[in-house]
């Protein structure tokens, strides 16, 4: 028989990687918002820090940008998140390049030690969990809303943002 | 080697574990793969990119050749095929993902062309028949499909797609050029082999069989480029944190920069020499095209592309608003056969690379 050749090259993988450990409480912890510039991104998260202030009795909730719109966050911002957050929020993913990096950016930051809820619609689900297999965390949870996010006027953000807010909770809690 | 039946089984194999394109492959064995390997000039664990997304390693020559098999390719096309891949892997490969509507573009340059009998005339976008054009577009397609993983829906989330993602490779019809070539722009002589990959929307044609002066034709061509679409694609994205440009009455307003649209001219033949018999060089074409591809705010803000910030909200509709940053946005590309059926591609990355010479060629 003849020899049959894999053209998807690479060597086999590794060990897999577990997400960062859970929080027992998101009470009073620090929370990250990480913001991709996306169309209202800034403004989804910021809502979505308010609800889990609001609702969860987080403690401070800082933005930090990533200037890098669809490309991973650079090793500056998640050393920045690392040191002013206990779990971070990422987003937006509402498309196909700007969910794929979100969820990158999470994986980068739970290898870090920070749960991090990268927050995507359910148009690109798949694709991201094959993206979690293949950074060797299948492990990794993120929240999905229903699609589009970032082009919806502000009660149907907001519509999202809570649906959102204890989604990032239940993900990054224990138990 | 066993029957027919036994080779379209292994062919079959490819196909139902997803590893093509859809299309019958050529079966790869240990002898195509090493006269693929050393065409390329390249040992076989040369990284031509990083380990992308989807993608199970740093993308190697050794892998590349194995898809070159499957695509048909000949060896000699490999180092054409080693440049354009290590061009987008190391530069943009986000651009395999996007939800729009663009595939890469590969532009041959140089005495290759010749050597590989390139299509470069009639027919160009669809080079039916040129086995380099069709198999070297193929095994691009391929190595995206397989080693960056921009299978549909996976990775590659392009809403529509275009036809032109099985293959978009074209020769510069350099010979007939009365400007010289594409890569002689970038300061390259004509005895070099470049290729210059540009990610492109699909091409628009630009009919005009009564355009006789470089002023209609050019402006038809400004024309096509105008349409309100494209000022969804050359939208303003945010600067650096914390930058703000003040306004006249004092107000801070978040600062934009323009994300620079490009676009290439394919001048087709009846159109090239009506232009250059005007006696306009490539740099009066360019600044033409600059000048007079735009439009009025009103129109594409009536359609409800306002959320962009390509002119400030306060300016009146008949404002207009430039497509392009500069003339340098704008390639001219000599291609395509005779007649007056020239076209136009919005682009929106592009790269020049030299194609080495393999090593003991």
């Amino acid at each position: 028989m003849t020899e049959f050749f894999d053209p998807t090259g690479g060597v086999d993988t590794i060990e897999e990687l577990s997400p960062a450990p859970r929080l027992v409480s998101v009470e009073g912890k620090r929370v990250g918002l990480l913001d991709n510039s996306k169309t209202n991104a800034d403004k989804f998260l910021t809502i979505v820090g308010e609800i889990l202030a609001r609702d969860f009795a987080v403690g401070e909730v800082t933005m930090v940008p990533k200037n890098a719109l669809s490309k991973p966050a650079p090793p500056e911002v998640l050393d920045k998140l690392a040191e002013v957050a206990d779990l971070v929020v990422v987003g937006i993913g509402d498309c196909g390049s700007c969910s794929t990096c979100c969820v990158h950016d999470g994986i980068e930051l739970e290898k870090r030690g920070i749960p991090a809820v990268a927050v995507c619609t359910e148009a690109f689900v798949p694709g991201l969990k094959a993206l979690a297999g293949m950074r060797n965390m299948p492990g990794y949870t993120f929240a999905v809303v229903p699609h589009p996010l970032g082009v919806l006027f502000d009660d149907e953000l907001r519509e999202r943002a809570e649906l959102a807010a204890p989604q990032v909770v239940s993900i990054v809690q224990a138990g | 080697m066993g029957s027919i039946d036994d080779y379209v089984a292994l062919v079959n194999q490819y196909i139902d574990k997803d590893l093509t394109d859809g299309l019958p492959v050529i079966p790869p064995t240990r002898e195509s793969v090493a006269a693929m390997i050393a065409a390329s000039g390249h040992e076989p664990g040369y990284v031509l990119g990083p380990q992308p997304p989807f993608g199970k390693g740093p993308i190697l020559v050794k892998d590349v050749a194995v898809n070159a098999v499957l695509a048909g390719c000949l060896p000699e096309y490999m180092p054409v095929l080693t440049t354009t891949i290590e061009a987008i892997m190391t530069q943009t490969p986000r651009w395999l993902a996007t939800t729009a509507a663009v595939a890469p573009l590969t532009v041959i340059n140089g005495p290759i062309r010749k050597q590989l009998n390139v299509n470069a005339g009639t027919n160009v976008f669809g080079s039916v028949g040129f086995r380099a054009n069709m198999t070297i577009g193929r095994a691009m397609r391929l190595c995206f499909l397989n080693l960056y993983g921009a299978r549909s829906g996976l990775y590659d989330r392009a809403t529509m797609g275009t036809p032109h993602k099985i293959g978009w490779v074209i020769g510069e019809d350099e010979e007939d050029s009365p400007w010289g070539s594409l890569q002689s722009d970038r300061g390259l002589t004509d005895s070099d082999n470049s290729v210059t990959v540009m990610i492109a929307h699909h091409p628009i044609e630009v009919n005009h069989l009564d355009g006789r002066t470089p002023e209609q034709i050019l402006g038809a061509m400004a024309d096509a480029l105008s349409i309100v679409v494209s000022f969804n694609t050359a939208y303003r994205k945010g600067a650096a944190a914390g930058e703000a440009d003040v306004l006249a009455d004092g107000t801070e307003r978040e600062k934009f920069e323009r994300k620079g649209l490009k676009a290439v001219l394919f001048l087709a033949g009846d159109h090239r020499h009506h232009i250059a018999r005007a006696g306009w060089s490539k740099d009066d074409i360019r600044s033409y095209v600059r000048l007079h591809a735009g439009r009025r705010a009103g129109d594409f803000r009536a359609l409800g592309y306002t959320g962009l910030k390509l002119v400030d909200e306060q300016a009146p509709d008949d404002t207009w608003v430039e497509l392009f940053d500069s003339p340098d946005a704008i390639d001219i590309v000599c291609a395509g056969g005779m007649g007056a059926h020239s076209a136009v591609s919005r682009v929106r990355w592009s790269v020049t690379r030299a194609i080495p010479d393999p090593v003991g060629a």
